[in-house]
């Protein structure tokens, strides 16, 4: 009796489309949902590092001395990476670099070169972004 | 007679019909992804090279051509003309067009052979195609060639041309600078 109840559970057609649709449809979308979310998680990423750094040289620049120069991008980086939605976490990865042509940093017709950088995760990797400015030759 | 039964059958026989609308699904969503990503990448890559565009726009306009400058300097009358709120208006700034031309041209270079990070991977031939520059302010616009990352088939289209177009001018501080020695 029992082994009969069993050959008719399995040959009922009952539900199977519902299992053909979830065994079809999950190995199939998910890794597509994964790329998405990555390279939408990695763009966004990238782009908030370019601005950041554009935003950081542009303070560089626009400063009237070496000292006021550095704290004003550090400042503006902060400040734009928390209205750009970063975290606590984020910013614990984020490392700033600055590069310049001559010494000091704040010369006439000098280039500066700002680096964003945010740290790998176990989910995402590293990503970089940089921005070249040129101080004013009227500094 | 029996052919056309089958067909009838075949048609009407539901198994297998989930199949067919998964794959069709999964299908169109894969063409909507790889021109999406396409559509963001250059996007982003458009963005990239408006930045660098208008950095090296800045870095043109400041070469101040000070003959034009000192020209009609200030003077007494100017004063009194100030004074009753009739002095001449500012023209702005004039700024030396072919110092400008070169530097905007040496900073587009120096970040198209500057650090990777600086540029995006899709970007690649950048080029000046047009300079304007009028005695106060500088127009660059550039174009360059954006690499899809993920090639659509059939399409048969693997990178598209960007462009990219600056205007800036310069700006007199606002302050009190006698003889050029800024008190504010």
């Amino acid at each position: 009796m029992k082994l009969e109840q069993k050959r008719s559970f399995w040959r009922n057609e009952f539900g199977g489309a519902t299992i053909e649709f979830v065994a079809l449809a999950l190995p199939l979308f998910l890794p597509v949902i994964f790329f998405l979310y990555q390279f939408a998680t990695v763009s966004a990423e990238e782009g908030l590092a370019r601005t950041l750094a554009r935003e950081g040289a542009r303070a560089f620049v626009a400063s009237t001395d070496q000292n006021s120069a550095e704290a004003a991008m550090n400042s503006v980086i902060a400040a734009a990476g928390r209205e750009l939605g970063l975290t606590d976490r984020d910013f614990s990865r984020m490392a700033v670099g600055l590069e310049c042509s001559a010494s000091p940093c704040f010369t006439p017709n000098g280039k500066i070169t700002v680096t964003i950088h945010f740290g790998a995760t176990k989910e995402f990797p590293a990503v970089t972004a940089s921005a070249q400015e040129y101080i004013s030759p009227w500094v | 007679m029996g052919v056309i039964n089958e067909i009838r059958q075949f048609i009407k026989n539901e198994s297998g019909s989930i199949s067919l609308i998964v794959f069709s699904l999964f299908l169109t969503t894969v063409a909507s992804l790889l021109v999406i990503t396409d559509i963001a990448a250059v996007g982003i890559a458009k963005r990239t090279l408006t930045q660098a565009t208008e950095s090296a726009a800045q870095r043109g306009v400041r070469n101040l051509d000070k003959s034009a400058y000192y020209r009609g300097e200030f003077d007494a009358t100017t004063q009194v003309q100030n004074f009753l709120g009739m002095g001449p208006t500012d023209p702005g700034i004039p700024i030396d067009c072919s110092k400008a031309i070169g530097d905007a041209q040496s900073a587009l270079s120096d970040w198209s052979n500057g650090p990777k990070s600086l540029r995006r991977v899709e970007i690649t031939n950048l080029s000046i195609s047009e300079i304007h520059c009028d005695g106060f302010g500088i127009q660059l616009i550039t174009r360059a060639t954006a690499r899809l990352p993920l090639v659509v088939p059939l399409a048969n289209l693997n990178s598209v041309e960007i462009s990219s177009n600056v205007s800036t001018t310069n700006k007199r501080a606002e302050g009190f600078s006698p003889f050029g020695i800024r008190i504010f």
